[in-house]
């Protein structure tokens, strides 16, 4: 049983994560130098674009997401790349909450896991009620 | 008896990490404002009413967080204290992650080294030592390779994790120091010049890859332990990064087998060598 137990926590949840990109369970050890960037846009009843600091949205929702979201109009460095991208719908919705009348939201992610790697862009848009 | 004498070893690793798994999820450590224990009152992972992003497991009303963050302190109690700790450390980690991971922005990987140890540590005869009602002894052998083969496990992916130009090149240093990472008299000197910056890179990852092999060799054991916590000593008083030292410290226990030669002897009367 142990051997089963050993090889999973030693070898196999460590290399998923890795392989994953999702660094979650992997023992990096604070050696992480990823960025992220975000640009979030709204559209109003009327067509007109507005765009939206994700800083106005974390002064909005506050919470461990407005410590995310905080500064992020600029790169920043921390490890939420990965996170942000696989909730890039609920921050849409959330730029939706911010802005009153919007009728679309969209937000857009740039980040880099290493200080040299390329820039990976994902967007993501969300309709608003 | 060796067999015994891991065991301790392992039972002083249980206490150890039960203590700093209390440290971490309760507000013991309040009076003293610590930066990165804020979210630890009135527990950690407590529902505070404020927007997080949706956990990439089943959500719980926070009514059932609650109770679950009680619930996992009382396990982790009983876990440190030793009064059935097998279940009680099984439970302590796994509703360390449950109750955590709702807010996922607030994982670390110091809560995954102390659940992920605690949970471990409760599979094997760290329950039967050091304890107020001491489980009955399983599998010696295969629970002093787990734990020890664990730990070491964790400085390779460490390494492997920085085997990168920008860090073999200083320049994430220079980023964390300029996040202020570091005290400031670390980044105003030992990280003060591309070339120190370099050196001590090259220095952690060297040090990373060779305290796996130290630590489980038994003829260099204790000098690796001396390695490995002069390390996280070295790392606290750099960075403090969380209690992730003291975690490791605590695991690094599981290694101190006081009856153990240093000689390289060190299977005892029974022939078998934990790794």
């Amino acid at each position: 049983m142990h051997w089963v137990i050993g090889a999973v926590a030693i070898i196999a949840l460590p290399a998923v994560s890795l392989a994953t990109r999702t660094g979650g369970v992997a023992f990096t050890m604070f050696s992480g130098s990823g960025s992220y960037r975000l640009r979030v846009v709204t559209i109003d009843d009327a067509g007109r674009e507005r765009r939206v600091p994700p800083t106005a949205i974390a002064a909005h929702v506050r919470g461990s997401i407005g410590d995310v979201l905080a500064g992020s109009e600029d790169w920043r460095f921390a490890p939420f790349g990965s996170l942000i991208r696989r909730r890039l719908d609920q921050i849409a919705a959330l730029a939706c909450e911010t802005i009153a009348h919007s009728r679309q939201a969209q937000v857009t992610l740039d980040e880099r896991r290493t200080l040299d790697a390329p820039v990976r862009t994902t967007t993501a848009t969300a309709p608003c009620r | 008896m060796q067999m015994t004498a891991g065991a301790d070893a392992l039972g002083r690793a249980r206490v150890a990490l039960g203590a700093v798994f209390l440290l971490r999820t309760t507000p013991l450590l309040a009076a003293f404002h610590i930066p990165f224990l804020a979210d630890t009152v009135p527990l950690l992972g407590w529902p505070d009413g404020h927007a997080h992003f949706t956990p990439f497991i089943p959500a719980l009303p926070d009514a059932l967080l609650a109770a679950l963050c009680i619930a996992r302190t009382l396990a982790a109690v009983a876990f440190t204290i030793g009064v059935r700790a097998r279940v009680a450390g099984l439970l302590a980690g796994g509703l360390g992650y449950v109750t955590v991971l709702q807010d996922p922005a607030r994982f670390f990987t110091t809560h995954h080294v102390i659940f992920l140890g605690t949970m471990l540590l409760a599979c094997t005869d760290a329950v039967s030592a050091c304890a107020l009602r001491p489980g009955t002894p399983r599998s010696p052998a295969s629970s002093a390779w787990l734990i020890r083969a664990w730990v070491a496990s964790i400085y390779v992916w460490a390494a492997i994790a920085k085997l990168r130009p920008d860090w073999f090149d200083g320049r994430t240093f220079a980023l964390l120091a300029r996040e202020g990472q570091f005290r400031p008299f670390v980044a105003s000197t030992l990280l003060a010049t591309d070339t120190r910056r370099c050196v001590i890179a090259w220095c952690v990852v060297a040090t990373e890859l060779a305290l796996a092999p130290l630590l489980l060799i038994p003829r260099t054991r204790r000098a690796g332990l001396v390695l490995a916590i002069a390390f996280h000593l070295g790392l606290e008083w750099a960075a403090s990064p969380d209690l992730f030292g003291w975690a490791m410290i605590a695991l690094l226990l599981a290694f101190l087998d006081l009856k153990e030669p240093s000689s390289g002897h060190s299977a005892g009367t029974s022939g078998r060598k934990a790794p």
